[in-house]
């Protein structure tokens, strides 16, 4: 059964976007990620003007994220002041984002872009969780036991306004929160993601937040963020199809439910290992896309729209 | 009067005014009648593509009645040549090339008031219907595309055969068929990805190398229903439909994590 997408002005297999909603739903859940890492370059391969993609996934990962969100919210799982910070760096980082996405749509090389931060971001973070869940299979081979290294002190305590989050018992500058945001907010807005996969080692990593208030804080920041992103994409572009992302969002839904179940069975060294392999699999498709000659070496697209 | 017409000369005469008409009424004697199967052509949530017929019937009157009796002309070729059109637009052509190893859209070309969708469909080839002036003349076929706004090379070609293998453009002699010499029809195809707008359709009639009669009607393509709606309101209001959209995507986040907690 086909349906039009109003937006991206083209009819795709309905049963297809169930099966790619419900996939990556599935592994969101088994995983605890997002899932935007791997939605929208899915979408892009399966024909989704690139543009489209992006900005329709950043609305569809506001509605994946508010409902964690709420959830740890209730549990009181949420540092707001944290959150504001990130949100206030976020929101700038949206801005610049979409501005970059909007510029670059109108001389032709926004695919190109997306295509490369995928390839850099999905690389370095694929690669790195492979060798860190490589190297604690190891370590817990041979009996040793993980380190667990002191806090130290850095240069990031050095820097200036420093702010106190009770919730996070902490007493930071609020310059790196601000510059988190502001990235992932860039990020949100260029690759169509939550952008958890670099904010949650980043809290945890830069930061030292409590693990008890990461995913919370982060899910709040990435609904604001995604929803910052959706409303600038919108604006700018129009390219924020909510047909295709209300269609997505109900086979994720159904797909992260059955995810959770399947990941609770899986030791957490093999899990990493998983996304790590499957985030290194899609980056390798989207550098395969980059360096190999195309069949079709000229795109046509209609001035003021999306090409076809 | 009679002895005048009674004179040889005179009848001689008579027969050469006589012949002028018949060619002249001839000229004018052919009348086209032609519809379409549908007059719109609407875009709803289940468009994926749409077919079409446009026919028509010629009506020769080969049997011309003069004052000099029943001439009957025999042997006329005709040819009928469709074409079916989206508004122009402009469109523009990016060419990707390898710059350190990856492929980046470099040059390109930008073509003014060309169309998003043309098909011409006609009884023959074109080339053996119509002299390449004719054509040009007309902006017929895909080599005349845009009125000759497209200069020849490789970024024509580009255009012409990416629009082609996404069922944009088509320039076929297999599609129009014809009944008695009198019955024509033509099967249109449209991909769903087709242009939204005013399309034209056109038939030309065509004799012994010339256009004889035309025959112009407006097809108007427009989306329906919610598909309308979602598109007119995100592209006349975005920021509202910025906010319907976060609206929308919250509450059936929400929604969806709620039943998710009741049924686990």
């Amino acid at each position: 059964m086909q349906i039009y997408l109003p937006i991206a002005e083209l009819s795709m297999n309905i049963f297809v976007l169930f099966a790619m909603g419900g996939g990556v739903g599935f592994l969101s859940g088994m995983f605890g990620v997002g899932g935007g890492f791997l939605m929208t370059p899915i979408l892009i391969f399966a024909g989704v003007p690139p543009a489209i993609a992006v900005a329709t996934e950043a609305n569809q990962i506001t509605a994946a994220s508010v409902s964690g969100a709420a959830a740890h919210w209730r549990r009181g799982g949420v540092d707001f002041k944290m959150g504001f910070v990130l949100i206030a760096g976020g929101v700038v980082g949206t801005y610049f984002g979409a501005m970059i996405f909007t510029y670059l749509r109108s001389i032709g090389q926004v695919d190109l872009m997306i295509s490369m931060t995928y390839v850099v971001f999905l690389g370095s973070v694929g690669g790195l969780m492979f060798i860190e869940s490589v190297r604690s299979i190891l370590r817990e081979r041979r009996g040793e036991a993980a380190k667990i290294g002191r806090r130290q002190r850095t240069w990031i305590d050095a820097l200036p306004f420093k702010m106190r989050f009770r919730k996070s018992k902490m007493y930071i500058s609020a310059i790196m929160p601000l510059a988190i945001g502001a990235l992932v907010g860039v990020l949100a807005a260029i690759m169509g993601v939550g952008g958890g996969f670099i904010m949650v080692p980043a809290m945890i990593y830069l930061l030292h937040m409590p693990t008890n208030v990461v995913i919370g804080t982060s899910l709040m920041q990435i609904t604001f963020v995604t929803a910052t992103a959706t409303y600038l994409h919108s604006v700018n572009t129009q390219t924020v199809d909510v047909v295709l992302a209300v269609i997505l969002l109900t086979a994720a839904v159904i797909g992260a439910q059955i995810g959770v179940r399947v990941g609770t069975k899986l030791k957490g060294e093999q899990l990493r290992i998983l996304l790590a392999g499957m985030v290194l699999i899609v980056c390798a498709r989207m550098a395969y896309g980059l360096v190999v000659e195309p069949a079709e070496l000229f795109t046509i697209s209609v001035i003021g729209g999306e090409g076809h | 009067m009679m002895t005048f017409f009674k004179s040889n000369l005179f009848n001689g005469f008579a027969l050469v005014i006589a012949t002028c008409l018949i060619s002249t009424s001839l000229a004018k004697s052919e009348t086209l009648v032609t519809d379409l199967s549908q007059h719109t052509i609407e875009i709803t949530s289940r468009f994926s593509g749409s077919e079409l017929l446009l026919f028509g019937a010629l009506e020769r009157h080969a049997h011309e009645s003069t004052q000099s009796g029943e001439i009957t002309v025999q042997g006329l070729n005709y040819d009928i040549i469709v074409v079916v059109q989206s508004e122009p637009t402009d469109l523009i052509i990016r060419k990707k090339e390898n710059i350190a190893g990856i492929w980046v859209n470099n040059e390109n070309q930008t073509i003014q008031g060309i169309p998003g969708y043309y098909v011409i469909e006609s009884t023959r080839p074109l080339d053996q219907i119509l002299s390449k002036g004719k054509l040009a003349e007309y902006g017929l076929g895909l080599q005349n595309i845009g009125d000759g706004s497209v200069e020849a090379g490789e970024y024509k070609e580009a255009l012409i055969r990416n629009m082609i293998d996404s069922g944009l453009y088509l320039e076929s002699s297999d599609n129009v068929t014809v009944r008695n010499e009198i019955l024509f029809r033509a099967n249109l195809t449209f991909p769903s990805n087709m242009p939204v707008g005013d399309y034209k359709s056109s038939v030309y009639l065509v004799r012994d190398g010339d256009i004889i009669l035309e025959d112009h009607t407006i097809l108007p393509v427009n989306k329906r229903g919610i598909e309308r709606v979602i598109y007119n309101f995100a592209h006349d209001y975005p920021p509202y439909y910025g906010i319907m959209a976060i609206i929308v995507a919250i509450s059936a986040g929400l929604f969806s994590g709620y039943v998710a907690k009741k049924l686990s």
